[in-house]
């Protein structure tokens, strides 16, 4: 097993898709981040073909019987009906949630992840609201007044690299986060529905709304990957990969986690997998969680909620049209407080090695 | 005495789910009645044993008259204030089983077309296992407070109890509540039931939002209509009933570009008319109002809740309701609760009316009901015809966001306006509304959209030519001659080739409107070609 970092640098404007599709709406707009399950999904089927192990069909791609052996002991093979009971993706331990990477004369400087929920900006200084139990009076559920917090100006949005999330950590001042708009520039394009996919559709116009990363800036994503009996042109190699809709390509280039990032506090959580309990945990990634964790904490931070579906195929043969059923995620960023330390419930099957149920550990 | 109160939602989430103005009516609606249901339930409270026990809601306004009125729109804010002599775990204990029993009637309302809004007058025993109940009550996400004046002010650091209870439940509103266990998307739409359903099944607050018709005839307003968003576009040339009837058959997104394609050729149809503006609106000054009313008397408090109450809602031959100033523009308003209100219009409207004058309208009355220190603060998005309303509502709160922030200690009441193209690209402008500079900016854009003046088509081509010209200008020299060197750059130098006086006075004005932004940096400046570009832009030019 070894920690690897990879580098995705888009080679052209990228849309990462959700729920909503064309067919409801003539505007789409693409999220900053790829889904959990995307970036699987992509990185699987990229070892696969640097691999020899799939084949072209009208539907996509898809791996032959002769092959499947092969293929399942490099990339498993759970798949979307299963992946709550199959938590088996091969070679793949663990991929984390995707960031982004500062990159100065092709190192990487920094790593940046969207910050908390928490954050809010009073007199020039950046720095969490914290909740403040009261006494004396009712409610269902504890009743909390977050400090310093005005609904009018709202939490800071942005990103935060090594510095932010160490001073995060530690409950300091909090250095000036990035904001999306100083990295992600968007790309509108108008485009011109087809009918059954082949012919235009007259008058079926619609607004797409993709992003380009400023110089200097690529994605990133830490993988826990098992290559130790490998011959070396079998193991992941740097190459181009497709994440996302519209064919989103990105150049792939894989290396060892550099020095300069070891103490990185996210970094440090994605590598510690054992269970971590903290009277304050941060979502780092989107979570599934069967209960109702404010049955513990006494205040959180859960701004909305995140529905999510896979599309599924009944066979390698069909074309995935059928979605599955929708789970309603708690976002990243959401944050929980406790008095006990606590922790949060594993996710279940291969979720867990998708990185879902992430979470950063304050106490 | 005790406090309490309570606050509602998801209102944003419920919005998200809407593509047609009824939807969002209805949406909106849902919240507003509950809320008056729920709140009528406590203030008919009546303790059988000592009649000495009362709850009175202090905010929103309500009396007999206004908790049985049907009103045209959700006037219900989303939270209230209520204080009580009740002791507090009584007064918990009371909440709670009007909150179920509120939810439990709306569930079966929602669940049978046959039941009516009558149910809510029952009382008695809930089957809290009735799947209808679980799933609203796993959709609805509400938090609430019962706390002493005294001791929630010392805790919070807040000096009056209305802002204490404000920043407590604003607070609780972050906690987004999970039911894993009940799944609150048990309703499908049928075909039969709504043109063009949703995929799969949808929440209860989200079934009726396809049900706004029943909901009409269930608060008695037969004669409201829903405009779809090209009648409202429109307005200022839609004479007759007959013009839009197909339209109203069947107002998907799909028929409206056929729609437009028949109205096109009418004389007067201009590029503006395929433009909506969503109007989010908020007070300013509210809470240094309350903040002198609780320093006077306390008990002015709910004077000043009925005042919001008539300006939302009185008719009369001297005032008219919100409702009406938005329908005789040509609009629709979606919700008024408190001192917010969203709602639709056109860029002009009938009887010769343009959005500036509708938002004045609208400032004037605020103003009237609620003194001068208080004033209405706008967020306007316009909106190519096909853009997706919830991106439109949603651009229209950033907006007001950016109008607030433009506000200071001693000044308010501002515009944020922008247009978003049909690419998505954006431009946008901030005003205060009682400046010079906004009201040579609407001269313009009045003006330029009535072809009353003519603006050169390359004119933003030609002052950026000359921008360092510009900034140098108001950089560097006195307000006179600054002056003196304006009207040389436009004698000499930003010329129209048409020769027309209305081209002549299109610049003259152009001119005056730069003479006061004095653009001294290239940010302002560019911001002044943005202004221009909203103009020129809904005139037609590309």
């Amino acid at each position: 097993m070894a920690w690897k970092l990879i580098r995705l640098k888009p080679l052209k404007p990228f849309f990462f898709g959700k729920e909503t599709n064309f067919k409801n709406t003539n505007y789409a707009k693409s999220e900053y981040f790829p889904q959990q399950t995307q970036i699987t999904g992509a990185l699987r089927l990229y070892w696969m073909e640097q691999n020899g192990l799939m084949k072209m069909h009208k539907h996509g791609r898809y791996c032959t019987s002769d092959k499947a052996e092969d293929a399942k002991k490099f990339v498993g093979d759970a798949g979307a009906k299963n992946f709550e009971t199959d938590d088996n993706l091969g070679r793949f331990n663990f991929i984390s949630p995707m960031f982004l990477c500062k990159i100065v004369d092709n190192c990487i400087k920094d790593a940046l992840f969207e910050i908390p929920n928490d954050v809010i900006k009073e007199d020039c200084i950046y720095k969490t609201a914290n909740p403040k139990k009261l006494s004396n009076t009712l409610s269902s559920k504890p009743v909390v007044i977050l400090e310093n917090y005005d609904v009018k100006k709202d939490f800071v949005k942005g990103l935060g690299g090594l510095d932010f999330w160490k001073q995060y950590s530690r409950f300091e001042k909090l250095t000036c986060p990035i904001e999306h708009n100083k990295i992600f520039t968007s790309y509108e394009q108008v485009g011109i529905g087809l009918k059954d996919g082949k012919q235009v559709d007259e008058g079926k116009f619609y607004t797409k709304k993709s992003y380009m990363l400023e110089n200097g800036y690529e994605f990133g994503v830490l993988v826990d990957i098992d290559e130790n009996d490998l011959k070396e042109e079998k193991k992941l190699q740097d190459g181009i990969i497709t994440l996302g809709a519209e064919t989103s390509t990105f150049s792939f280039k894989i290396s060892d986690i550099p020095s300069s990032m070891q103490n990185h506090p996210l970094f440090e959580s994605f590598q510690n997998q054992t269970e971590q309990k903290g009277t304050k945990l941060i979502l780092l990634s989107d979570s599934m969680l069967d209960y109702s964790i404010d049955e513990n904490a006494y205040f959180q931070i859960v701004p909305y909620k995140v529905p999510f579906r896979m599309m599924q195929r009944k066979d390698v043969n069909e074309q995935a049209t059928k979605k599955s059923e929708e789970k309603l995620l708690v976002p990243k960023g959401s944050i929980y407080f406790f008095d006990e330390p606590s922790s949060l419930q594993k996710a279940k099957g291969a979720y867990v090695k998708m990185g879902f149920n992430q979470y950063l550990v304050l106490n | 005495m005790n406090y309490l109160s309570l606050t509602i939602g998801p209102i944003y989430e419920t919005m998200s789910y809407c593509k047609k103005t009824r939807e969002l009516w209805a949406g909106s609606y849902f919240f507003s009645y509950f809320m008056k249901s729920l709140i009528k339930s406590l203030y008919e409270y009546k303790d059988e044993e000592n009649s000495d026990k009362k709850i009175e809601i202090i905010i929103p306004y309500s009396d007999e008259k206004v908790l049985d009125e049907y009103f045209e729109v959700g006037i219900f804010h989303d939270r209230f204030i209520a204080k009580s002599n009740i002791e507090k775990e009584e007064l918990k204990t009371i909440l709670e089983k009007r909150m179920d029993e509120t939810i439990y009637y709306m569930s079966l309302f929602i669940g049978d077309d046959n039941i009516s809004f009558d149910i809510f007058e029952k009382r008695g025993e809930i089957d809290k296992e009735n799947e209808l109940y679980q799933s609203l009550k796993s959709y609805l996400q509400y938090s609430y407070i019962i706390t002493d004046e005294d001791e929630l002010c010392s805790q919070t650091k807040k000096e009056n109890i209305v802002f204490a209870l404000d920043a407590v439940l604003d607070s609780m509103e972050l906690e987004s509540s999970f039911d894993f266990k009940n799944s609150s998307k048990i309703f499908e739409i049928k075909r039969e039931d709504y043109s063009n359903p949703p995929e799969g099944k949808v929440n209860p607050v989200a079934k009726l939002q396809y049900q706004a018709q029943r909901l009409k005839k269930e608060i008695k307003q037969n004669e409201l209509t829903f405009k779809s968003i090209p009648e409202i576009a429109l307005a200022s040339i839609l004479k007759h009933k007959n013009d839009y009837k197909e339209l109203n058959k069947d107002d998907d997104i799909e028929k409206y570009e056929a729609f437009y394609k028949e109205f096109e050729k009418d004389k007067d149809f201009k590029p503006h008319h395929k433009y909506f503006a969503v109007i989010s609106a908020d007070g300013d000054g509210m809470g240094s109002a309350i903040r002198s009313i609780y320093s006077e008397n306390p008990d002015y408090i709910t004077n000043f809740s009925e005042n919001i109450y008539k300006y939302i809602s009185e008719n009369s031959d001297n005032s008219k309701s919100l409702v009406n100033i938005f329908e005789e523009y040509g609009g629709m308003l979606i919700y008024a609760g408190g001192d917010d209100l969203l709602g639709f219009a056109p860029i002009f409207g009938k009887n010769e009316k343009n959005i500036f004058a509708l938002l004045e309208e609208l400032s004037n009355k605020f103003q009237e009901y609620l003194g001068k220190k208080v004033s209405l603060s706008y967020g306007v998005s316009l909106n190519y015809y096909k853009s997706p309303m919830i991106e439109a509502i949603k651009h229209a709160h950033s907006l007001l966001y950016d109008a607030k922030n433009n506000n200071t200690k001693d000044k308010s009441g501002s515009l944020a306006l922008s247009l978003s193209k049909h690419s998505g690209q954006t431009y946008e402008g901030v005003f205060f509304l009682s400046d010079d500079r906004y009201e040579l900016y609407k001269q313009l854009f009045i003006d330029e959209l009535s072809e009353v003046i003519k603006l050169p088509h390359n004119l933003q081509h030609s002052l950026k030519k000359y921008e360092t010209l510009f900034i140098d200008i108001f950089s560097n020299y006195t307000l006179e001659r600054s002056k003196q060197k304006l009207d040389a750059i436009f004698d000499n130098l930003i010329k129209d080739e048409s020769h027309s006086q209305e081209a002549k006075t299109a610049l003259d004005r152009v001119k005056e409107y730069i003479s006061i932004v004095q653009p001294e940096d290239e940010t302002t400046f560019d911001l002044l070609l943005t202004q221009l570009a909203i103009i020129k832009f809904l005139r037609g030019d590309r």
